[in-house]
């Protein structure tokens, strides 16, 4: 089997957190904590997981928005993880990124046309005519007018911007593109276009996807393999379909219970998982979701669990599926 | 700035009489020699017709200041400008075009009448030719009985023309506001006057504007360690008392010119744009569309200068108007002191002789005139304030 | 109001035909044009729709608490207990806010003073409206804290919002609204701010106190899965209007307009297939330029020429279970359309 297109191994994002006069690090919020996974070509990889889980700083850490604490990001093969940002300059055409809030996402004073092309022309591939064509391509693609190039980001609503974020990401034809909660923001019946057309895209251009959302049914409509992220770490990861059919990991049952069912012929009312997620700055110790955790036992308390490798794909950090074989190091 | 900005300001009415005093202001200072010079505009005599009075703006003799110079070349190529402004505007040409495309007009007029202690550019239009006392010679030939048709400016004194027999005397019809100790007369001092206090409120400034939004930008940007040097720069600044800074750098400076006024008073006052920028920088630079330039590649100088700049410029704009009436009250304030450049017409510098004199109009006149400059900037500050203030709009 | 489903119990909050208009830079828009329902005591009823279709605004002029001055009532009648809160005097608002009908907001976070301790801001309703002093408001506000499931409620009582975390914000917010003991609570987006776990909790919460006190709750929302665990009877708005009305189980299982269809096939599902999936074309329409005839019509599959010209009512559709109402020409005219299946 030929390479990933992204391997990420051990990563870890550390925010200091200074105190005192003189800054002094007083301690670090541990956002991403140690993750690891592998996305294929065309492949689209979910995370989930509750705010402050570290499942944004992930996606932006990927893409060197955020350096790297510790760990490897290799795209295509290649080890970008301390590539100096000059050198990383040419490879961000490769990997892309469309943001949760379209309001933010867009320079206000910048036109449609200015977001959507200066990427094409600052990296050379088009100026003149040809990006004036290239952006209208680009806009018509996303289902925006080629019009719409002359206008301003406030002159359109939620979904047309997100649009807009969704045709400055493809641009540069990227191979890798985070939807760091791209749809969160949208209405229903928007977030519905918006993810059909994502998925289009995929389709049509062959994007790997690593899809960043706290919504688990928008997840699973998208996702080929999805992992689920509590306080920086990864603690399960299996293919779509198998996650939401039998989740092995006791915060991801209680993930999935959570949800609402859209279905008022099932009216059930699960004990809701209690308590709230602890600071990243203080993870409990052990396995980071014993204090909330239904099943927990004495060693959750103290022993980190390793990773259980279930078959099929499935990856469980969990001392319940103890029995099943380790997982070799760094599976998630 | 956009246009709902421009429109908000428009509706305000203070704002409004504000951007029209200014504006009023701007053409005082450059029509200055049509109101008060004493080169006629046309001169007949049994010799023939000429015309002094244009020879004579940009004749270095008489015009020593640069920024009268500046001023003067406005006047004369003025008639080109408007020319030019109306051609644009048939084409459609936007005004943004049209502002640069006069701007270097007028800088490349500049450079080329510069004197040649200025530069290397050695004069090439020899204007350092003596300046010919017309009002002398038209006595003359109307001594001699010759006939002498001459059409003065509106008043026909320079600011610089002294005349012991009329020291300080009170305003009458032949001297509109009086005269000074050295018999110049005060009203074509405060005409020229205008010319020093704009260009000292607007270069000063835009020389801290300038400083302080690279600082603030490479300190929010970067953060880390520069951003602790500059921050620390910018507090060690901020305790001293800039008034005294400046007065102590000034008193340094033999042979002042109003141009070192301007640099002065530009490298002591950078510290709050600086901050302002710094602060809006460090926020924008959390925000996605940001993200989204660095994660497309987009070299850092195009984020910080096209993306960034341009959204942090709002407050910026407020408190370089702020700065202007600021810089303005300086200059006078140093004028009174008496540590100004003697050779330009200050307010600060007539309300000072006025005070050693104890005469009423040499006090009133330029103190009226400081107050009502820096009164008027400061309205167009505080409209543009609201009107780039959201809460405020709608 | 003869239109009103027939129902044994009297509602405790009943709004006819309420209009509600904005001035704006561009001149008068009308938000919410026609709205009628009735709450019953311990019935949970959603008011559904997307960003600007209206509910919120609904819900905010039911406490008269429209922006001033843009926003106003232009028609209608607020009835709690037959009262009319639409020409009520400001006095007798402020006892009735917070007292008989109170409101749950999206952000606790901006909702709570953040300079007050959270039992005083609990305290503060009891003093108001029951006339405790200090003491045993005191009292009852940490018992209410308890109740909502606060730990250490005596010891939490002092502390500030910014020591809390977001849902124990919401259930500070939920205590001091129903410190009160409410007869109709509004609970505007109570769960969107909060994560999927903790919405559990909350929600939860909100079902168990509902019952425990007897209160009607209209619960407004755009989260169809919230509405289908939580409401009896649901309303769906578009464009300022009602386009639907019934009881959740029949709407969900077969909606009699194609917006309310649109909305039910734009949510993924976790338990069916992608075919079902199908997202609604289209934006919704300016409140400013509404099209003409129905406001649906330039997104709906279903549009027939009927519909550009002529808006419709909400009338029960032929075959329809009780209740159930729409204002489709479509459905009205052809009973054995199934809006669910997917479209042509």
């Amino acid at each position: 089997m030929s390479a990933p297109l992204l391997r990420v191994s051990a990563l870890v994002k550390h925010f200091p957190v200074s105190a005192g006069l003189l800054g002094r690090m007083s301690g670090a919020v541990r956002a991403v904590d140690g993750i690891s996974f592998e996305i294929a070509r065309g492949e689209t990889l979910g995370l989930v997981g509750e705010s402050g889980c570290g499942k944004s700083t992930a996606g932006r850490t990927i893409l060197r928005l955020l350096e790297p604490t510790a760990g490897r990001i290799e795209l295509e093969g290649r080890d970008v993880t301390r590539l100096p940002l000059r050198a990383l300059r040419p490879l961000r055409r490769a990997m892309q990124i469309v943001f949760q809030d379209p309001s933010s996402s867009l320079n206000p004073r910048r036109t449609v046309g200015e977001a959507v092309g200066e990427a094409l022309r600052v990296h050379g591939v088009a100026r003149g005519a040809a990006l004036d064509q290239r952006v209208s391509e680009l806009l018509e693609r996303v289902g925006l007018p080629a019009a719409a190039r002359h206008r301003h980001p406030h002159e359109f609503s939620g979904g047309q911007r997100q649009r807009i974020g969704i045709a400055r990401a493809i641009a540069l034809e990227p191979r890798f593109v985070v939807c760091d909660e791209a749809v969160s923001a949208l209405d229903v019946s928007i977030q519905a276009q918006v993810l059909q057309l994502l998925v289009r895209l995929r389709e049509e251009l062959g994007l790997a996807y690593l899809f960043i959302a706290h919504d688990l049914s928008v997840v699973s409509h998208v996702s080929h393999r999805v992992a689920v992220m509590y306080l920086g770490r990864i603690v399960e990861l299996a293919p779509a379909r198998r996650l939401f059919a039998g989740p092995a990991h006791p915060y991801a049952q209680a993930l999935l219970a959570a949800v609402p069912a859209p279905d008022p012929t099932r009216r059930h009312r699960p004990a809701p998982l209690a308590g709230e997620p602890p600071s990243p700055v203080a993870p409990p110790p052990g396995c980071h979701f014993h204090p909330r955790c239904p099943a927990a036992m004495a060693r959750c308390r103290s022993e980190a669990p390793p990773v259980y490798d279930l078959g099929g794909g499935h990856f469980v950090r969990c001392f319940l599926a103890e029995g099943a074989p380790l997982a070799p190091d760094g599976s998630l | 700035m956009t246009n709902g900005v421009l429109d908000a300001l428009r509706r305000d009415r203070l704002a409004r009489f504000g951007l029209h005093a200014i504006a009023g202001l701007v053409a005082i200072a450059v029509a200055a020699p049509l109101l008060a010079l004493d080169q006629p505009l046309v001169l007949r005599t049994r010799g023939g017709v000429s015309f002094p009075f244009f020879p004579a703006l940009v004749n270095r003799l008489l015009f020593e200041n640069a920024v009268d110079l500046l001023f003067n070349l406005a006047l004369l190529a003025a008639p080109a400008y408007g020319l030019g402004v109306a051609i644009a505007r048939r084409r459609g040409v936007s005004w943004r075009r049209v502002a640069v495309g006069l701007a270097a007009l007028q800088v490349l007029l500049f450079v080329a009448c510069l004197p040649e202690r200025f530069g290397p550019i050695a004069n090439p239009l020899h204007l350092e030719e003596p300046i010919p006392d017309t009002k002398a010679e038209i006595a003359a030939s109307e001594a001699r009985g010759e006939p002498v048709w001459a059409v003065f400016p509106l008043r026909p004194f320079s600011y610089r023309e002294t005349d012991p027999a009329h020291s300080v005397e009170p305003p009458d019809r032949t001297h509109w506001l009086g005269t000074d100790k050295e018999g110049r007369d005060v009203f074509a001092r405060m005409v020229f006057g205008t010319r020093i206090s704009l260009t000292v409120g607007v270069v000063a400034v835009s020389l801290y504007v300038a400083i302080g939004v690279v600082l603030g930008a490479l300190a929010g940007w970067f953060g880390g360690r520069i951003d602790l040097l500059i921050s620390r720069v910018i507090e060690v600044m901020i305790c001293l008392p800039t008034f005294f800074l400046i007065l102590a750098l000034v008193a340094l400076v033999e042979q002042r010119s109003v141009f070192h006024v301007m640099a002065i008073i530009g490298v002591t006052s950078w510290t709050g744009v600086a901050r302002l920028v710094r602060a809006e920088f460090l926020r924008q630079r959390a925000l996605d569309y940001v993200q989204a330039a660095v994660a497309l590649g987009i070299p850092t100088w195009r984020i910080l200068f096209l993306h960034m700049l341009p959204n942090a410029m709002g407050p910026v704009l407020v408190s370089a108007t702020f700065g202007v009436a600021s810089a303005i009250l300086v200059e006078s304030s140093l004028a009174f002191l008496g540590l100004g450049d003697v050779s330009v017409a200050s307010w600060g510098a007539t309300l000072n002789a006025g005070r050693l004199e104890q005469k009423a109009w040499l006090v009133l006149v330029p103190g009226f005139a400081i107050f009502f400059v820096v009164s008027v900037f400061n309205l167009v500050g505080e409209g543009l304030r609201d009107a780039l203030d959201p809460r405020l709009r709608s | 109001m003869s239109a009103a489903p027939p129902t044994a119990a009297t509602p405790v909050l009943q709004v006819e035909d309420l209009a509600i208009g904005f001035h704006g830079r561009e001149g008068a828009v009308r938000v919410v044009d026609g709205v009628s329902f009735a709450l019953e005591a311990g019935e949970t009823v959603a008011l559904v729709g997307e960003s600007g279709c209206g509910k919120s605004v609904t819900a905010l002029s039911l406490l008269r608490l429209l922006p001033a001055p843009a926003g106003h009532v232009e028609r209608g009648r607020i009835l709690v207990d037959g009262e009319d809160l639409a020409v009520a005097s400001e006095a007798r608002l402020r006892t009735l806010r917070g007292g008989t009908i109170s409101m749950v907001f999206q952000e606790p976070m901006t909702s709570l003073n953040p300079v007050f301790p959270v039992g005083d801001q609990v305290a503060e309703a009891l003093v108001v409206h029951h006339g405790l002093d200090e003491e045993a408001a005191r009292e009852a506000a940490v018992a209410m804290l308890a109740r909502v499931g606060i730990p250490a409620a005596e010891a939490r009582a002092d502390e500030y919002p910014h020591q809390l975390s977001g849902g124990m914000r919401q259930r500070v917010m939920i205590a001091m609204a129903l410190a009160c003991r409410p007869r109709v609570l509004l609970a505007d987006e109570p769960t969107t701010a909060l994560d999927v776990t903790v919405q559990a909790q909350i929600l939860a919460l909100l079902g168990d106190l509902q019952r425990e006190l007897g209160m009607a709750v209209l619960l407004i929302t755009h989260d169809l899965g919230v509405v289908a665990q939580l409401a009896r009877r649901m309303l769906v708005m578009y464009a300022g209007r009602v386009v639907e009305e019934g009881r959740v189980e029949d709407v969900f299982a077969r909606p009699r307009h194609p917006y309310t269809a649109g909305l039910l096939r734009s949510i993924p599902r976790l338990d069916r297939s992608a075919a079902a999936f199908a997202p609604i074309e289209g934006s919704v329409p300016d409140p400013r330029a509404l099209p003409p005839g129905c406001a649906f019509h330039p997104r709906c599959a279903h549009a027939e020429p009927r519909c550009r010209g002529e808006a419709p009512v909400l009338a029960p559709p032929p075959g329809a279970p009780r209740g159930q109402r729409a204002a489709c020409f479509v459905t009205a005219a052809r009973p054995g359309l199934e809006l669910l299946e997917p479209g042509p």
